[in-house]
């Protein structure tokens, strides 16, 4: 007891003298009893031996000793105090206490080992008890802080692990303040964003968003209490590019008080690309024009696009499952099987070209280009196949190689045209010399010498015969001329043909004659009329006469019949000469072109005589023909000219030849052009003039122009029903002339008017925009048919849209 | 050619110019006619008979290829030398008749009286080529 007054004395107040009376110490010891037994802090006294005097009930309970066994014993001994990091035993404090007189804390972590091993963190302090200035004992007050330490230390570790899952997600995370601030970042937001902690913290979270209304309403709908999941936001990186991100977020409240939005940040902006890649990917194949396929390593289709269905023709349905032999001709299986080879050793293979079936049989030109398809771990699983139809491409190939064929030959013709041209030339500068060669060295002999009667006459005769050779060759040159340039002109009139011909024998039978040829005719008396040029028929024959001779030798025969061959004239020239070879028969009327041209050749000549008899039957409306079974056989030529259509007067016809064959426009008989308003375009006034008659006669309103600018002034003013135009017209010729009235948009049909019938120059005249070529001059017939013809039946006429 | 006088023998198909040139032939003092031919047709033959020292020949004949006759006859009869007498005289043809044994070529195209002086020449043992 007098341990526990001392000790209630000294803690009530050390310094004020002991001097109550026994009932107040009494009172005042049992009041400390209870009061120390009441406090829930454990309290121990001890001597300044650090043996103990006293413990409440709290003391005894943490350290499993009772009062009363403690009372006496070191405080060591009931009082085991550990380290908690180091487990060490730890001093307490009261041994400093007692040492050094001063209040002292527990120091931190201290734990308190029980009698029965419980531990428990303790807090708590140590106070000297005084007497007159010496410490005689300790007091020692301290408390269960387990729990309250227990608690500290889950919430430090929760602290921990949020700021480590914060700092160490792989997704990027903020908060945010409920007025829209950043509170805080983490690594990978600040990855993803570009920036430093402290570009991103404490600015405006809407700042990063590259549409500030997708901020807006996010924070909106967070502070109403939503969660986000997955919306689709884009923020700005620093470099001022986007992310495509995923946001997921909610919001803190406490007590229904915003504390801020959580924000998770996925970046999806690689998925997004690759989905894009996929599906633009996708699409190309889709609406791809080329196959694309892919199949198995045993050759089993995997997919089969529309592209693959309109090359092959069957539909993805009927091909993915099946094998690719599908669509492999039979003769090329050992190709597929090659392919699949080299896909298996990881080759590619590009452009590829070779022929697959389609569903209906046909064979497919492709060009084919492999890929091996490999699954994630790169193990070849198979095949993508893409399959180009080559066939257009196949066959401009082989148009190129057609036109370049064409070409090369269009070349070759023009280098043998050329070559002609030389060999040509040569020949004329030999045809022409030869025979004035002979007439200078006559008159060289004439002047010489004084000649007798006799060499003067051979002289002379010499002289003329060679004068003469040349003028017929001039003439020969000149008549080709005419003919090249469109400018032979026939005197068309009713022809005696017997006659024609007759006279054509009778100039070459000194020839004949010279040669001992026997000429022979048979000549059928024809009735019926012919129209034609008298002398150029005389020169057809005389020339095909002169050929014959020519090519007969000594002791020939030489034929010419006449007779008419259902609506034609037939006259033929057969010989018993040299024949022509058949490879030369394709050439025998062209221009320049002799059997043989060189300079050692058997027979002069200028090449051009058989061309110029083509030309002149054309030009009748006929043609010439020539047949020989080779060298040695002899050759027919046959002239056939048509007969004429009608009979006219001879007064009325108006140096006409009969129209080139193929005209549509020809019937006989009375025609209605009453009130058709035909333009007649033509420089030479007689033929004009006639023309106009012709159809004024026949009822035609006609205007007349005497040139294409004269033409073109009077359309500005006229619309013709029917145009008919000249070709050949100092300016602006015929073809000129109907393309500027084309242009104009003036559609009334249109006839050409030509003294050339060849069939480039119709050609010509239709593409210039003429409806009709008619050849000149022309039979009236012939002009009215055709007038009505196009008055009536063209669709392009503007009569109908004319009031006038 | 110890004779004073060239004997030449005319071939070419066109009288008028066969009679001009035996005439003009004939004027001069020191040549005399051997003969006239119309083609190259037998020409070897023909020079073993008439013995011309030149020949005179046009190109363009009925008859036998006048290159092919010359080439023959250059080589059976090598004393007999040949002047070819052409409108043509592109040097394709120029080159052919040497190639073929010409001695002398003279084109229509030139003086009339060229021919005698190639006649001259070439009796001389010259080849004469020149108003190519």
């Amino acid at each position: 007891m007098p341990d526990d007054e001392n000790m209630m004395r000294s803690a009530q107040d050390p310094a004020r003298p002991a001097t109550p009376s026994d009932e107040e110490t009494r009172s005042q010891a049992e009041w400390l009893r209870v009061t120390l037994s009441s406090i829930t802090d454990a309290v121990i006294s001890i001597d300044a031996d650090a043996r103990v005097r006293f413990m409440n009930a709290t003391a005894e309970s943490f350290t499993g000793w009772s009062a009363s066994e403690a009372r006496g014993k070191a405080l060591s001994d009931i009082y085991h105090l550990l380290d908690e990091n180091t487990r060490r035993p730890r001093e307490s404090a009261s041994i400093r206490v007692l040492r050094e007189g001063c209040t002292v804390r527990s120091p931190p972590h201290a734990v308190l080992v029980a009698e029965d091993g419980t531990e428990r963190f303790i807090e708590g302090s140590a106070a000297p008890v005084l007497a007159d200035g010496v410490v005689t004992g300790c007091v020692l007050i301290f408390r269960d802080i387990t729990d309250r330490y227990n608690a500290e230390q889950l919430s430090r570790r929760r602290d921990r692990d949020m700021a480590d899952f914060f700092e160490n997600a792989n997704v990027g995370l903020h908060w945010v303040a409920p007025d829209g601030v950043i509170l805080r970042v983490n690594q990978a937001e600040l990855d993803l964003l570009g920036y430093t902690e402290q570009e991103l913290v404490g600015r405006h979270i809407a700042e990063f968003h590259a549409d500030p209304a997708v901020a807006d309403d996010m924070t909106h709908r967070l502070s109403r209490g939503e969660s986000l999941q997955g919306y689709p936001a884009r923020l700005r990186h620093k470099d001022g590019s986007t992310r495509e991100v995923l946001i997921n977020s909610s919001a803190l409240f406490d007590n229904d008080r915003l504390i801020h939005n959580r924000c998770f940040t996925l970046d999806v902006t690689a998925r997004r690309l690759a989905l894009d890649t996929q599906l633009r990917l996708a699409a190309i194949v889709e609406t791809s024009d080329d196959a694309i396929v892919s199949k198995n390593l045993d050759g089993v289709i995997n997919s089969w696009n529309p592209g693959a269905e309109r090359l092959f023709g069957y539909t993805a349905a009927e091909a993915i499952g099946r094998h690719i032999d599908l669509i492999i001709p039979p003769e090329l299986r050992d190709e597929e099987r090659t392919i699949l080879r080299r896909l298996r050793s990881g080759e590619r293979i590009h452009h590829y070209e070779t022929v697959r079936c389609s569903k209906d049989g046909r064979r497919i030109n492709i060009s084919l280009s492999i890929s091996p398809l490999k699954d994630s771990s790169g193990t070849i699983i198979g095949a993508s196949k893409v399959a180009r139809d080559i066939t257009e491409r196949k066959r401009s190939e082989a148009e190129r190689e057609r036109l370049l064929a064409s070409e090369q030959s269009a070349r070759t013709e023009a280098e043998r045209a050329n070559r002609l041209k030389d060999e040509f030339l040569a020949t004329l500068s030999h045809e022409l010399r030869t025979p004035l060669h002979a007439i200078l060295g006559w008159v060289h002999i004439l002047q010489k010498q004084k000649p007798t009667p006799e060499v003067l006459e051979q002289g002379l005769n010499v002289i003329e015969r060679n004068s003469r050779m040349q003028s017929q060759l001039v003439s020969d040159l000149l008549d080709m001329s005419r003919i090249i340039s469109g400018k032979m002109r026939l005197d068309v009139q009713r022809v005696e043909l017997p006659i024609v011909i007759e006279a054509a024998i009778d100039s070459i039978r000194p020839a004949a004659e010279a040669k001992g040829i026997r000429l022979q005719s048979v000549l059928e008396p024809i009735t019926d009329p012919v129209h034609g040029d008298p002398a150029r028929l005389q020169q057809i024959v005389w020339n095909i006469l002169s050929n014959a001779v020519k090519f007969t030798p000594k002791g020939g025969r030489v034929q010419v019949v006449l007779t008419r061959v259902n609506s034609h004239i037939e006259i033929s020239v057969s010989d018993t000469g040299k024949g022509i070879k058949p490879e030369f028969l394709p050439y025998i009327f062209s221009r320049f072109r002799q059997a043989d041209s060189s300079a050692a050749r058997q027979h002069g000549g200028l090449g051009i005589g058989l061309s110029i008899v083509k030309q002149l039957a054309e030009l009748h409306g006929g043609s010439i023909q020539v047949s020989s079974d080779g060298e040695g056989q002899g050759a027919t030529f046959t002239l056939m000219l048509p007969l004429a259509v009608v009979h006219r007067d001879p007064v009325q016809t108006l140096r006409v030849h009969p129209r080139s064959s193929g005209s549509d426009w020809g019937q006989a008989g009375p025609v209605d052009i009453t009130g058709v308003r035909v333009l007649v375009i033509d420089d030479e006034r007689d033929a004009r003039d006639l023309i106009g008659r012709v159809l004024e006669e026949s009822g035609a309103c006609v205007l007349l122009a005497a040139s294409a600018t004269e033409a073109l002034e009077l359309l500005k003013q006229e619309r013709p029903d029917v145009i008919l135009s000249d070709i050949g017209m100092p300016g602006q010729d015929g073809y000129a002339l109907m393309q500027t009235i084309r242009r104009s948009g003036l559609r009334a049909p249109a006839a050409a008017l030509t003294a050339f019938a060849r069939s480039e120059d119709r050609t010509r005249a239709l593409q210039a925009g003429y409806q009709t070529h008619l050849a000149k001059p022309i039979e009236p017939v012939e002009l009215l048919a055709a007038v009505a013809a196009l008055s009536h039946t063209s669709p392009l006429s503007d009569r109908e849209s004319d009031p006038a | 050619m110890t004779d004073p006088t060239t004997s030449v023998l005319v071939v070419d198909d066109s009288p008028d110019l066969a009679a001009m040139l035996t005439t003009l032939i004939a004027d001069e003092k020191d040549m005399q006619v051997a003969g006239t031919l119309s083609s190259a047709d037998g020409l070897t033959q023909r020079l073993r008979e008439l013995e011309p020292d030149v020949v005179l020949l046009d190109l363009t004949m009925p008859g036998r290829d006048a290159f092919d006759a010359m080439a023959e006859a250059s080589q059976l009869v090598p004393q007999t030398r040949f002047i070819v007498l052409s409108g043509y005289d592109d040097p394709a043809t120029v080159a052919q008749a040497v190639e073929s044994g010409a001695w002398g070529f003279v084109s229509k195209h030139g003086d009339v009286l060229e021919f005698l002086t190639a006649i001259r020449a070439v009796a001389a043992g010259d080849h004469y080529l020149k108003s190519l």
